[in-house]
């Protein structure tokens, strides 16, 4: 454990990050120009026509609002168990990534939606299962907003995210629980998936730039928090030096 | 792509742009802003990096 640690250590990590940031937006870029040509050229499906294409937007993000989730609790028990800096970080580097991509899901969705069901929202088990996803994004913005301290803003932070971890098997299996309107798994799925080959090539290599995409902004999110409390670090340091100057002129007898 | 529903299509893909291309921003600003802050505070250290 003790080496993980010190490799997880902020100086090392910003080390690994200067070479892996380039390497991940790089893979990003290639992997986004390959899915958005095979996206571009895929069939159009039997039913729905052309706005299938919707869903090379959607299910990545969909796939990235869970997965997202499922990092920023791994995070907070890096925070709670071994309360790491950088588990701390993790958590909050995630949280408004996962809002932004759990606000595309919803968006593309409704997109969909309106041509393929006739509205552009029903509050059915997997929306609205998604909706609430989408407020716990933000209230773990907000909830790291409001506290100053940054350790208990982790500690506070590490606690919501992983009682808000039960919304997830809700997410997944809302569709099979309950009667929605929303269509079953098709990807993620016992028996494998029951989309055709020609529609879930370009879904994969979408899902996988997605997920790339993800991973460099975290890293690049992490670094700027590791940054933000060395500055925070430095300013104290710097205040604390400025009053012992104004102490020390405040000994010396008047001129 | 002759479908009745493109503007629908259109829209979903300019909107994942935009918030994508907001995020990526939003982060490149913040460390800009961080390095400059830190570059500020350790003039002789180099900044940020170390």
């Amino acid at each position: 454990m003790k080496p993980m640690l010190n490799f997880a250590s902020p100086s090392n990590f910003l080390r690994l990050a200067s070479w892996l940031v380039p390497v991940f937006a790089g893979l990003t870029a290639i992997l986004f120009g390959i899915g958005l040509y095979l996206s571009f050229l895929a069939p159009a499906d039997y039913q729905q026509g052309e706005t299938v294409k919707i869903m090379y937007l959607h299910v990545p993000a969909a796939w990235l609002s869970m997965f997202i989730y499922a990092v920023m609790c791994s995070a907070a028990l890096g925070t709670l168990v071994w309360r790491h800096p950088l588990a701390d970080a993790a958590q909050k580097a995630a949280a408004p990534l996962g809002a932004g991509f759990t606000f595309i899901c919803l968006a593309t969705g409704s997109l969909w939606g309106k041509p393929m069901w006739g509205t552009w929202w029903v509050w059915d088990a997997r929306l609205t299962s998604v909706l609430v996803l989408f407020l716990i994004y933000l209230g773990l913005v907000a909830l790291w907003q409001a506290i100053e301290d940054p350790g208990r803003a982790a500690r506070a932070a590490a606690v919501f995210t992983l009682v808000g971890a039960v919304n997830i098997p809700i997410i997944k299996f809302s569709v099979d629980w309950w009667n929605t309107l929303h269509q079953p798994a098709s990807v993620f799925r016992l028996g494998g998936p029951a989309i055709a080959p020609s529609l879930l090539w370009p879904l994969i290599v979408m899902g996988l730039a997605f997920t790339f995409l993800f991973l460099t902004l975290h890293l690049m999110a992490i670094r700027n928090e590791i940054y933000r409390r060395r500055l925070r670090r430095l300013s104290i340091l710097a205040a604390h030096a400025g009053d012992r100057d104004l102490s020390g002129a405040a000994m010396e007898p008047a001129r | 792509m002759n479908d009745p529903h493109t503007g629908f299509i259109v829209a979903a893909y300019a909107l994942g742009f935009v918030v994508i291309a907001g995020m990526v921003a939003a982060i490149l600003y913040d460390q800009m802003v961080l390095k400059r802050a830190l570059a500020k505070l350790l003039p002789r250290n180099g900044g940020a990096e170390e």
